[in-house]
């Protein structure tokens, strides 16, 4: 019975695990849910409800230890939680100042002393517990904006101070328009770069199984070779039509050829499969980085910055290559799966600095 | 059960579920620009495959419009949708740079909206300006303003952000409208009205103010220029039933219906003093009481003889008395005629240059400027309220802000303004 059960509970947790993340999603039970969100619901709290007795459900990464310091909970960058917490006395301040003496509800009058208790809870945990104060901040955002829900559908006369300037909208920002036959024009260079890059790409494919044909399987090296030689073939089909100026179909061609390849590298054993498939990306993405070098040559531009992406690249994939030589000679058929784990992405510390250059 | 599967199956279950799963494509950001009116431009990055020529791409809405995708030398790229998602001919792209926009993220509740998204990826949200962050649905990574808006950068999963696109600088608008009404009421008692509840009415929302009510403050000061409106427009016809009140006394006086007319003068004093002491409504019904009783005054029985020989007294009492008057009076003293309403010479007003120099006058502004130049440059301010059926208020604002652009100048006749085209624009 008990070893029935067992594996039983175990899918069924499997199944509901993806729900976990729904429960999360609920809004406070007093309130229309906005939406799907990711906080967690404010527990209701009683008129006798006091400072010590506020507490954030334990339902989320954080957790606190006795002395409310930070057990698990990511620690919040200092700037970040001031600038929470900026936010959250502004609400504040504008809700007291939108309310003011006037009378409401006692649950307006709830709901804004709730909030109230939540931005000092968010101070007192502010020095040794940050994320729990940023929870605790955006808690208190939360309140004021469930309490002003409340305020309104109290006095709706109150709805005509906000005066919303509507002016402005998305497809303002639009940066232009694409026609069918920029489109077009576009594509027949590109499918010609393709049809190139992937000739290239076979071909120093070649030379990569020649050079690890000695540590692979002689069947897998023989698919693989196949493999690549019929691409080839495909190609210079594809080739005589695109010299022709016979564009149509050539994009379902080009497609087919390339999904053929990768399906016939799926024929070989796992590990050599995955590795011929990240070499084929790699050797894409060196192509890729040699023609933007040339083209920024071309134009008296440094390619300081490609010229180092290509080196890590290069790098890359001879560490992925000796990976599967060193594996395959150590223990046969069992290596890793030849993949220097980076999949020929470049570090992303480096990415980064690109981007930021940019 | 053996060992291993159980094995596999708890490490199954601390796999979180993977959203996005597209093989071709790694999200690299996401960045969503909200609008006033609801809509978002959304700018979704991805790495691409580039061994492959065509990548599947979900994107975050059912619904978009000026869908633009790039590669990273910004080639447009063309796509197709699918049952899937999009389907992009990638041909070779190392990134994909897919631009759209939709209204389907966000949703309002009153003058609260809220933006929610399933995103693989942190994404950056950026919000109209002026606009105040009201929940977030975890943590953020970074937040603050760009070109004036202000952004909130959130970790992959749910995205959740609520904002108001403007709360209400009610202390501001409070203390607007206070200063506002102030100068109306002082503008209008400049003109002689006498504004009991409308003053009132003014202290009450300066108290109101003070007390941080600021709702109730703002209503209490529109609420006084409304009541002074109503005053002036009581006084206005206190003042003309007073006239014609004197006139038909005056009538019965001539007729020498004199019976009873001591009556209709004193009820005419009564209206007379309520009008001096702001009591327009009181003023207006004793004047119109006392033309009544002027219209009922009749003969006086005593005989036609009593009658001429009192005239005959009262004109040789009045006769000597304003001679006496014209005798005594220095010859230097001011005499008490009405202040002469300055004429305005006879020249066209020069509309060109007016809307020329005032590129940004409303509508209503250059109307009221065209009747003026219709009527040689000038008008009351009694005249310009009827010819556009405009309430006192808003002529008086009106008024004001040409004024302040020095394109007419307003002059007292008596209790009127008189609004006349400044000089500079008279040819």
């Amino acid at each position: 019975m008990n070893t029935k059960i067992i594996p039983f509970t175990l899918i069924l947790m499997l199944f509901l695990s993806p729900a976990a993340l729904l429960v999360n999603a609920q809004d406070n039970e007093t309130e229309p849910s906005p939406g799907i969100n990711g906080t967690i619901p404010i527990p209701p709290l009683d008129g006798n409800t006091t400072l010590t007795n506020t507490t954030l459900p334990e339902t989320n990464s954080t957790s606190t230890d006795v002395n409310g310091t930070d057990t698990d909970g990511e620690p919040v960058d200092p700037i970040i939680l001031a600038l929470i917490r900026e936010q959250a006395q502004n609400r504040e301040q504008e809700m007291f100042q939108l309310f003011g003496n006037g009378t409401y509800s006692p649950d307006v009058m709830n709901g804004l002393m709730q909030a109230q208790q939540m931005m000092e809870q968010a101070m007192n945990y502010e020095g040794n517990n940050s994320h729990t104060a940023a929870q605790y901040y955006l808690r208190a955002l939360k309140q004021h904006r469930n309490t002003l829900r409340k305020y309104l559908n109290e006095n709706p006369g109150a709805l005509d101070e906000f005066e919303e300037d509507v002016n402005g909208t998305a497809t303002d920002d639009v940066n232009g328009t694409v026609t069918e036959t920029q489109l077009s024009a576009a594509q027949t260079r590109l499918i010609e770069e393709f049809e190139e890059s992937f000739g290239n790409r076979v071909a120093a494919m070649i030379r990569n199984v020649d050079d690890l044909s000695d540590e692979m399987d002689p069947q897998d090296a023989f698919k693989a070779q196949q493999a690549l030689t019929k691409a080839e073939e495909k190609l210079l089909r594809i080739q005589e039509r695109i010299s022709s100026g016979q564009y149509e179909g050539v994009l379902d061609d080009l497609e087919n050829a390339t999904d053929t390849l990768d399906d016939d590298f799926n024929e070989t054993e796992p590990v050599t499969a995955q590795l011929l498939k990240t070499m084929n990306q790699m050797e894409a993405k060196i192509q890729k980085m040699e023609q933007k070098a040339l083209k920024k040559a071309a134009k008296g531009r440094s390619t300081a910055e490609e010229d180092a992406l290509l080196a890590e690249l290069r790098g890359n994939k001879d560490h992925t290559k000796n990976d599967y030589k060193e594996n395959k000679g150590n223990s046969g058929n069992n290596g890793n799966n030849g993949n220097s784990g980076n999949n020929g992405k470049p570090d992303k510390d480096k990415k980064d600095k690109k981007v930021k250059d940019k | 059960m053996k060992p291993q599967v159980l094995l596999v199956m708890i490490i199954l279950l601390f796999i979180p579920p993977v959203a996005f799963a597209q093989d071709d494509v790694t999200p690299t950001s996401l960045e969503v620009k909200v609008y006033p009116d609801g809509s978002t431009l959304v700018t979704y990055v991805v790495e691409s495959d580039p061994t492959k020529v065509r990548v599947e791409v979900d994107l975050f809405s059912d619904n978009f419009n000026n869908l633009i995708i790039r590669d990273e030398d910004s080639i447009p790229l063309a796509s197709s949708i699918t049952d899937t998602g999009l389907e992009i001919d990638s041909i070779g792209a190392l990134e994909l740079i897919i631009v759209y926009t939709t209204s389907d993220l966000t949703t309002k509740d009153g003058p609260i909206w809220d933006l929610n998204i399933t995103s693989p990826v942190s994404t950056m949200v950026i919000l109209p300006q002026g606009a105040a962050i009201f929940d977030l649905g975890n943590i953020p990574t970074d937040l603050g303003f760009i070109d004036g808006s202000q952004y909130v950068e959130l970790p992959a999963g749910e995205i959740y952000v609520s904002f108001i696109l403007a709360m209400p600088n009610l202390s501001a608008e409070a203390q607007t409208a206070i200063n506002d009404a102030e100068n109306y009421l002082t503008s209008l008692e400049a003109q002689n009205y006498m504004l009991i509840d409308a003053q009132s009415e003014l202290t009450q929302a300066i108290q109101l103010f003070e007390t941080d009510q600021y709702i109730d403050a703002k209503n209490m000061a529109n609420q006084a220029v409304d009541t002074a409106d109503e005053t002036v427009d009581n006084a206005n016809a206190a003042a003309v039933e007073i006239a014609l009140a004197e006139s038909t006394i005056a009538s019965a006086q001539e007729d020498g219906r004199t019976d009873g007319l001591a009556q209709a003068e004193d009820t005419l004093s009564s209206a007379e003093t309520y009008y001096d002491q702001g009591l327009y409504v009181e003023a207006e019904t004793s004047a119109k009481q006392a033309s009544q009783l002027a219209l009922l005054a009749d003969e006086p029985t005593g005989g036609n003889t009593m009658l001429y020989l009192g005239i005959v007294v009262i004109v040789a009492v009045a006769g000597g008395g304003y001679y006496y008057m014209q005798k005594m009076r220095p010859k230097d003293a001011p005499t008490s005629q009405p202040t002469p309403v300055p004429e305005i010479e006879a020249k066209t007003v020069d509309l060109e240059k007016i809307f020329a120099i005032n590129d940004d006058l409303r509508l209503e502004d250059r109307e009221v400027i065209k009747f003026l130049a219709e009527n040689h440059g000038e008008a009351f301010a009694t005249e310009i309220r009827d010819r556009f059926d405009m309430p006192r208020s808003s002529a008086w604002r009106l008024i004001r802000r040409l004024v302040s652009n020095e394109i007419v100048e307003e002059v007292k006749v008596g209790n009127q303004s008189l609004v006349r085209i400044s000089k500079r624009y008279l040819k």
